[in-house]
């Protein structure tokens, strides 16, 4: 069999509802991006570009077998945290935070690729530890996932740094660990994490918070400061009433009211054009990507493969779900793009690295079980 | 683990559960609340200026720099409704002041005198009976008079009314203590009857007619001219609200008659058509009102079909066309779409409440208009007269800070200094001049806006910084540069001609001045570009033939109105009706009179094919020596030529390289150009850099390049043929061969090249040519005769191009390129070119410019004086 006609093969071995979905979204994506652009296709050829050169680097990520991509995981792990530690040291200081590494004349966030590397590292820790059961097992786990999150928060990128929380607990469910001890886990971790909050977070984050739930009682310099995003945001939302004002006609967003409206505030953008019912919909696309994600993963046997699959579905569902409760004033103000639709080189190579990694593992199966899948064999 | 993956997949569920439910509450719960703070923050976006770098001389003099100003805007709707002088007159003609023969003629009239006298037209409204003021509520015909160009729009159908009780609360300063119909019972006057503080009032009138004369002079203006450009602005916009809300109107209509948004005749039936009047009849409760309103609901509905075609084609009744005439609708036009629709409310008093939020949008449009730019780039003290309580602001003006580039008094009061500088569009922040400092630096110099976000606090929040431009320091050296263009007399009268002076260890050029000077910098910029837009037309019709501009004559009326396309029609038309020989004629007049335009900077732009001349048998013999075409010594005996007569050659006799050069001798250079071949004479000019780009001043100009590829290398070594070269260009070579290495000339003091380029050639080569140019001034050399050049210790070439003018006229550019000083052992500081174009000199005759230059320079910068 020719190499072309190998892999063809293995490409119909892909899970047709994550295909599905992840396609949708994306073309979501690029039509709210096409109105974003408030009359100028750039933002909308820029991200063409990077879906492009995302595909091209994706597509080995999706053919070279998942237990060999999970030998290469330690040294991919190194490499990111080195990446971290450059950019802490070396990177360049924009709007307060060193985040980003210029790379051909762009900017690089190692802090996105982190998450795949530590995902594939955690799925190989899970290859040789094969119980949770103890406190003491969950530890490598824990350690693997904390190394990178404390490099992140002293860029400081609270955003990216906290889906490493949910990343960890997704791999211990999946991995096994007794519901009970999850669950006193979750209350310690809940706790310390509360204190945690009152002891480092900067006061602006504090404010942030508070904004948040204090929506009406904002004072004029609040809302001039750090309440702004979130009142434009929530105006922009509660404009779009029950139909919305229609592809790119969205007043708030076109007149430039909303900075960062194509990424960080993407979702605001979304509530004001297509309105409530466009806006619940898109949100049921989401659940149902996740779902389609946890769905690959349940039928999974070997652990390594439910905790890839786990992973993505943590990383992904979690940024999209925090996004979208950030622009409803659910969360507090925290930039993260919305996964496959916000304008973003790196997003959008990440993200469609951890859907490739979850087609991967769907496609490297022992036998075909999917009733979706593309396969007949 | 299927269970686990379920409590994961659940967990999302339920998390987008909770983010679906409180888009619920915000969207459709709080959803008007939301919208009512999205309609009452729609401030818009700021623009924060950004700043083009500044443009200055080496020694510091600022040439350009921009300057804070502001445009100034206006909402014409708000001026009208909210202005003091408008309210006045509003009320008088509701009041009955023009009596009953209201016209809109008279209604001007009274606005005017308004706007001229507003004490006497406010004691004369003060003094009017109270039951005046009943008038208003039912003066139907005045709503014609409001409706005149200077009126305001009306919104219901008791307008009137509505106006003039808007009118004095407006003239009042605060709302009215009892309305109309209580006040109009008083038997005293108006004052009286609403308590007015007449003199408080009247002040207050003044003080906004003062602050309109004001903002009306700094515009260049008076105040007529100010309230014509309101008018005119105010017709703009009402007809742009009235195709927004038309439109909005009719898909309403449509869709709540016809369940579509834009149904056929057929569609929409004759049983819809019936139920669509009995509905209006039944709304209005008198059957004109009805009428009329259906009017423009058919008109909505339809397009624009006049309504008894419509009512005939769904009818089909006689009856139907009788009704339609008997209102006297057989030629109305919906103009007024609102009058009726929102006054659909049997009630005759408020207007009804607005239900969708669509008509609420609709509202709004009405009611905050779009501002207009009323006038840009004004001087930036005038915001004072806009902002603050009491000001302009307070009825729809506004003021936009910016930032515009001014031409500095030292480049207005040198005008050759501006036409090297350029200009920046007020409107486009771009250059508009193609060859100049501002269009060769913009990548550089050039500025992009920021823009702020309305928030609470006044600067708003900055969404995208600005990004300031970089300042340009120039290698320009002002004192030299003032000199010089004294020592040259450089005069409006002046002959067409530019002087360069360069530095040697820098390449930046010191000083280049161009004649003659424009005497308006502007005036003589546009007439170039209309000369040159009709000579290239002209050549245009030449060349592809009548039939061509008959067509492009077609395509331009059809195409959009513009003063650019008339003036090209009228252009063309004027071709159309000339003959061959005539178009011939004109473009020969247009050649002649560009030929002496002062619009050009001839150091760097010329409006004829520049030829070198002579000066570029420097490079010929320079070129031959260093290819081994011929030696120092190679004798060449120029009279046993058979060409000589027809290369104007004096018969010099045995000639080697540095005699060449100092009698200028045409045939040993026509012979080394035959030996050297056009290719090596090519890659000399490149050697040279005369194509390359002059950072600051010209691009690179590879055309030249490929247009010498096809010439004679004989016509080439005697600077002829499609040769063509600027003089900052000359005064480089020149620099070139004084210093052996390849000179790259400038403008910009910081340029990235470095100045000096390879080595141009072995010394001893180099050594011949300078010194046939150091004998050009020496007795017996071709400038040798002209006094005052041998205390400056100059080295030099003269050259003469002869070249045939538009006219057909033989005519000459002279030349004079070299550098100073050139005595033995000395380092050559200043490289110059001085060229006087459109002549009957010769070289020798543009030698004194370069000494006058030299001395200038000299009176400028004593301390690098050499002799």
């Amino acid at each position: 069999m020719s190499g072309g006609v190998r892999w063809f093969s293995k490409l119909r071995g892909m899970d047709a509802f994550v295909l599905l979905f992840s396609m949708a979204l994306v073309l979501c994506g690029l039509w709210f991006l096409d109105s974003a652009g408030r009359g100028s296709d750039t933002l909308l050829t820029t991200q063409l570009r990077w879906l492009a050169l995302s595909l091209a680097v994706v597509l080995p990520a999706m053919l070279i077998p998942w237990n060999r991509l999970l030998s290469l995981a330690p040294a991919l792990y190194a490499f990111g945290l080195v990446l971290l530690l450059v950019v802490k040291t070396a990177g360049p200081v924009i709007n307060g935070s060193q985040r980003w590494l210029p790379l051909l004349g762009r900017g690089l966030q190692p802090s996105e690729f982190m998450k795949v590397f530590t995902l594939l590292l955690l799925a190989r820790l899970m290859r040789q530890q094969r119980s949770l059961q103890k406190f003491v097992d969950w530890l490598p786990l824990i350690g693997v996932g904390l190394l990178p999150t404390t490099l992140i928060i002293i860029q400081p990128d609270l955003g990216t740094s906290l889906l490493f929380l949910p990343l960890i607990v997704a791999v211990l469910i999946v991995g096994g660990a007794p519901w009970k001890k999850l669950l006193l886990a979750g209350v310690l971790g809940a706790g310390i994490l509360a204190a945690g909050a009152g002891l480092l977070l900067e006061d602006y984050q504090k404010e942030r918070i508070w904004s948040t739930l204090h929506i009406d009682k904002m004072t004029a310099s609040q809302r001039s400061g750090p309440g702004f995003q979130l009142e434009q945001s929530l105006i922009a939302v509660g404009n779009g009433g029950w139909t919305g004002h229609g592809h790119g006609e969205g007043p708030r967003v076109q007149a430039g009211h909303l900075p960062y409206h194509q990424n960080d505030f993407i979702f605001a953008l979304i509530a004001e054009e297509q309105g409530f019912t466009g806006t619940a919909l898109f949100v049921l696309l989401e659940v149902l990507f996740v779902l389609a994600i946890c769905r690959v993963g349940a039928l999974q046997r070997e652990p390594p493969a439910q905790v890839l699959c786990a992973g993505a579905a943590a990383l992904l569902g979690t940024q999209a779900l925090v996004h979208m409760a950030v622009t409803v004033a659910l969360a507090p103000t925290k930039g993260l793009p919305l996964p496959l639709v916000s304008a973003g080189g790196s997003s959008m190579m990440v993200s469609l690295l951890l859907v490739a990694l979850v087609q991967n593992v769907s496609m490297h199966r022992g036998r075909w079980q999917s009733l979706g899948g593309l396969s007949a064999h | 683990m299927t269970a686990r993956f379920t409590f994961l997949g659940t967990c999302c569920a339920l998390a987008a559960l909770a983010i679906v439910l409180r888009l619920h509450q915000l969207q459709v719960t709080e959803g008007e609340r939301w919208q009512d703070r999205a309609e009452d923050s729609r401030g818009g976006a700021t623009v924060l200026p950004g700043e083009r770098g500044s443009i200055t001389t080496a020694d510091g003099v600022v040439l350009a720099q921009d300057h804070a100003a502001v445009d100034v805007s206006v909402v014409p709707s708000a001026f009208r409704e909210q202005g003091l002088l408008h309210a006045l007159a509003d009320a008088l003609v509701l009041t009955g002041a023009l009596g009953a023969q209201a016209t809109p003629d008279r209604s001007t009239a009274l606005r005017w005198e308004c706007h001229t006298d507003p004490r006497g037209a406010l004691l004369r409204l003060a003094q009017m009976p109270a039951r005046a003021l009943a008038v208003g509520a039912s003066a139907g015909a005045c709503m014609d008079v409001l409706l005149a160009p200077h009126g305001s729009l009306p919104r219901r159908r008791d307008e009137g009314a509505a106006r003039l009780s808007e009118a004095l609360r407006v003239l009042q300063g605060s709302g009215l203590r009892a309305p109309l119909a209580s006040l109009s019972t008083n038997s005293g006057s108006i004052a009286e009857a609403a308590g007015w503080d007449v003199e408080g009032m009247a002040a207050r009138c003044l003080e906004e007619l003062r602050q309109l004369t004001a903002l009306a002079r700094a515009g260049g203006g008076d105040l007529p001219a100010l309230l014509q450009q309101l008018d005119a602005l105010a017709l703009r916009e009402e007809a742009w609200k009235q195709r927004q809300v038309r439109n909005e109107l009719r898909d309403a209509a449509a869709l709540d008659h016809f369940g579509m948004v834009e149904p056929s005749i057929a569609e929409m039936g004759a049983g819809s058509w019936r139920a669509l009047v009995l509905d209006a009849q039944a709304s209005f409760g008198d059957e004109e009102a009805a009428a009329r309103a259906l009017s423009h609901a058919s008109a909505w509905l339809s397009g624009s079909i006049p309504v008894p075609a419509l009512i005939a084609a769904v009818d089909g009744t006689d009856d139907a066309l009788q009704t339609a005439a008997a209102f006297g609708l057989a030629s109305q036009e919906p103009e007024r779409v609102l009058d009726g629709w929102y006054a659909k409310s049997p009630s005759a008093g408020e207007a009804t409440p607005l239900r969708t939020r669509r008509e609420r949008e609709l509202r709004a449009l009405w009611r905050r208009g779009r501002p207009f730019v009323l006038q840009r780039a004004m001087p930036a003290a005038l915001a004072v007269l806009v902002t603050g309580p009491g000001r302009l602001g307070r009825i729809g003006f506004s003021v936009s800070p910016r930032l515009v580039r001014q031409p500095l008094p030292v480049a207005r009061e040198f005008r050759g200094l501006g036409l090297l500088l350029g200009g920046v569009a007020a409107e486009t922040s771009e250059p508009t001049l193609a060859r100049s400092v501002e269009a060769a630096l913009n990548e550089r110099l050039r500025a992009t806006d920021g823009e702020s976000a309305a928030g609470a606090l006044p600067g708003g929040v900055v969404v995208v910084a600005p990004h300031h431009g970089t300042g340009v320091r120039l290698t320009l050296d002002w004192k030299v540069q003032r000199a010089v263009e004294d020592a040259l007399g450089a005069t409006e009268a002046a002959e067409p001609g530019a002087v360069v002076l360069l530095d040697i260890a820098t390449g930046g050029v010191i000083a280049m001045v161009s004649t003659p000077l424009p005497r308006d910098l502007n005036a003589a910029l546009d007439e170039r570009r209309r000369l040159e837009h009709e000579r290239t037309l002209l050549r245009r019709v030449l060349g592809r033939g009548e039939g061509w501009a008959r067509q492009r004559l077609l395509s331009l009326s059809e195409g959009p109105e513009s003063a650019a396309a008339a003036t090209e029609r009228v252009l063309l038309q004027s071709a159309c009706d000339s003959s061959a020989a005539q178009m011939r004629s004109r473009l020969d007049m247009l050649g002649e009179r560009l030929a002496v335009s002062a619009a050009y900077h001839r150091a760097v732009d010329s409006p004829e094919h520049l030829p070198p001349g002579s000066v570029f048998k420097a490079v010929t013999v320079l070129a031959a020596l260093e290819e081994g075409v011929c030696s120092a010594t190679h004798a060449f005996d120029c009279q046993r030529i058979e060409t000589r007569d027809f290369l104007r050659c004096k018969g010099h006799g045995l000639m080697n390289a540095h005699d060449a050069l100092k009698f200028s001798c045409n045939a040993w250079c026509y012979d080394a150009g035959a030996r050297l071949g056009t290719a090596r004479l090519i890659n000399w000019y490149r050697k040279l850099g005369l194509f390359d780009p002059v950072p600051g001043l010209m691009e690179h100009d590879e055309r030249l390049a490929r247009e010498l590829r096809t010439d004679d290398a004989r016509a080439l070594a005697i600077g002829g043929g499609s040769l063509r070269v600027a003089p900052v260009r000359a005064a480089a070579m020149a620099a070139s061969i004084a210093t052996g290495k390849v000179v790259r000339p400038r403008l910009v003091a910081d340029s990235a090249t470095p100045p000096h380029g390879a080595v141009l050639a072995a010394e001893a080569h180099l050594a011949t040519v300078r010194a046939g140019m150091r004998a050009v001034v020496q007795p017996g050399g071709t400038a040798g005769a002209v006094a005052g050049l041998r205390h400056l210790r100059m080295a030099a070439k003269t050259g003469t191009a002869d070249y045939e003018a538009s006219s057909g006229e033989r005519l000459q550019q002279a030349w004079f390129v070299g550098w100073a000083p050139a005595g033995p052992g000395e380092t050559p500081r200043i490289a110059f070119a001085a060229m006087r174009a459109h002549t009957h000199d010769k070289g020798v005759d543009a030698a004194p410019m370069a000494a006058q230059a030299l001395e200038a320079y000299g009176v400028a910068r004593p301390e690098r004086k050499w002799w």
